[in-house]
């Protein structure tokens, strides 16, 4: 458990430091603020919240049931993050799961997962370990980003010229790959990632709803999914026939 | 408040997938969530970029099938971008 939660926090790192530009960019954002710098490292540490923080805190004094809305909009794709993870915690004792789940973020729940398909020991500390590294480079980056502060002229054109704004898309795609283990894999990834552009080309970017493109190319993919399965059968029949 | 329904989504998919059986149909597609969800994920993202996602794209595919080495695809797409913007191509 030990050697796995280092392993994972070693192994977490270099796709964690993508993390810790962002968390630079928003150090810098904040020492714009009334906050202090221990502030600021209590709040990255209680709340792994990311974007949907930023809406709720953006939607504030709207009615409540519209709060709840906006939060699950942004958020929905975490269900679908936790019906993954059921091989990976199902060995540990619960208060292990619960603080791995906490600190499930994208980018260790996908690096976990796609190191899961490879090797099956891959468990709960790898997972906790690989997190922890995202939390870290998110705070190293964050007391950074708060330390230079405005010294730096436009943090986000220095992203973009640097190619980081890419790191993200770049390690998703790299790790999606992973999770094809044949031809038959290909049609439902296809079919997701073309409902997810259409979806986000439809559904208006100043709404709380823009995230839904996740969960509808998800399910998109999981419907092409479930009908290859049946091919999948029909073939394996044809070929024992 | 938003801690806690961010962590709530995660543990209630959590506990419906404890209950989803792990073979046949569901199974199959359970197997296949994690590569649907970066896909849909990162798709529009790639779109968004243009031609140059989709090279980027293309080249970050490329290497991780041939090398295996997820994190070298990440910096050489992220070397095409900054090179692409460097020279001013988009």
């Amino acid at each position: 458990m030990f050697r796995n939660f280092i392993l994972g926090f070693w192994v977490g790192l270099p796709v964690s430091a993508a993390v810790g530009v962002y968390g630079l960019v928003m150090g810098i954002q904040a020492a714009t603020q009334n906050i202090t710098w221990l502030e600021l490292m209590v709040k990255s540490f209680a709340v792994f919240a990311g974007a949907s923080q930023i809406v709720v805190v953006e939607a504030w004094g709207s009615p409540i049931w519209l709060l709840l809305i906006a939060t699950a909009a942004i958020n929905l794709r975490y269900i679908m993050v936790g019906l993954t993870l059921r091989p990976i915690l199902n060995k540990s004792p619960w208060p292990l799961r619960i603080i791995a789940l906490w600190y499930a973020a994208d980018e260790n729940w996908a690096l976990t997962l796609a190191r899961r398909a490879n090797n099956l020991s891959t468990g709960t500390g790898f997972l906790l370990g690989s997190g922890m590294a995202v939390l870290a480079c998110w705070q190293l980056g964050g007391q950074i980003g708060f330390s230079i502060g405005a010294n730096l002229p436009d943090p986000t054109s220095l992203i973009k010229a640097f190619g980081f704004d890419f790191a993200f898309p770049a390690i998703f795609l790299a790790l999606a790959l992973s999770f094809v283990k044949s031809s038959i894999d290909w049609l439902p990834m296809l079919v997701a990632a073309c409902a997810a552009i259409g979806f986000s080309e439809l559904i208006p970017e100043d709404t709380d709803f823009q995230n839904f493109y996740i969960v509808g190319g998800t399910l998109a993919g999981c419907i092409i999914a479930a009908l290859s399965f049946a091919d999948k059968l029909d073939k394996t029949i044809v070929e024992v026939n | 408040m938003t801690t806690i329904t961010f962590f709530g989504f995660r543990l209630g998919g959590y506990l419906i997938g404890r209950f989803l059986p792990r073979h046949g149909r569901s199974g199959y597609v359970l197997d296949r969530l994690p590569g649907l969800v970066l896909v849909s994920l990162l798709a529009p993202t790639l779109w968004e970029l243009g031609w140059i996602g989709a090279t980027s794209g293309l080249i970050v595919g490329l290497i991780t099938i041939l090398t295996g080495r997820s994190l070298l695809a990440m910096l050489l797409g992220m070397c095409a971008v900054a090179l692409s913007r460097y020279l001013g191509l988009v």
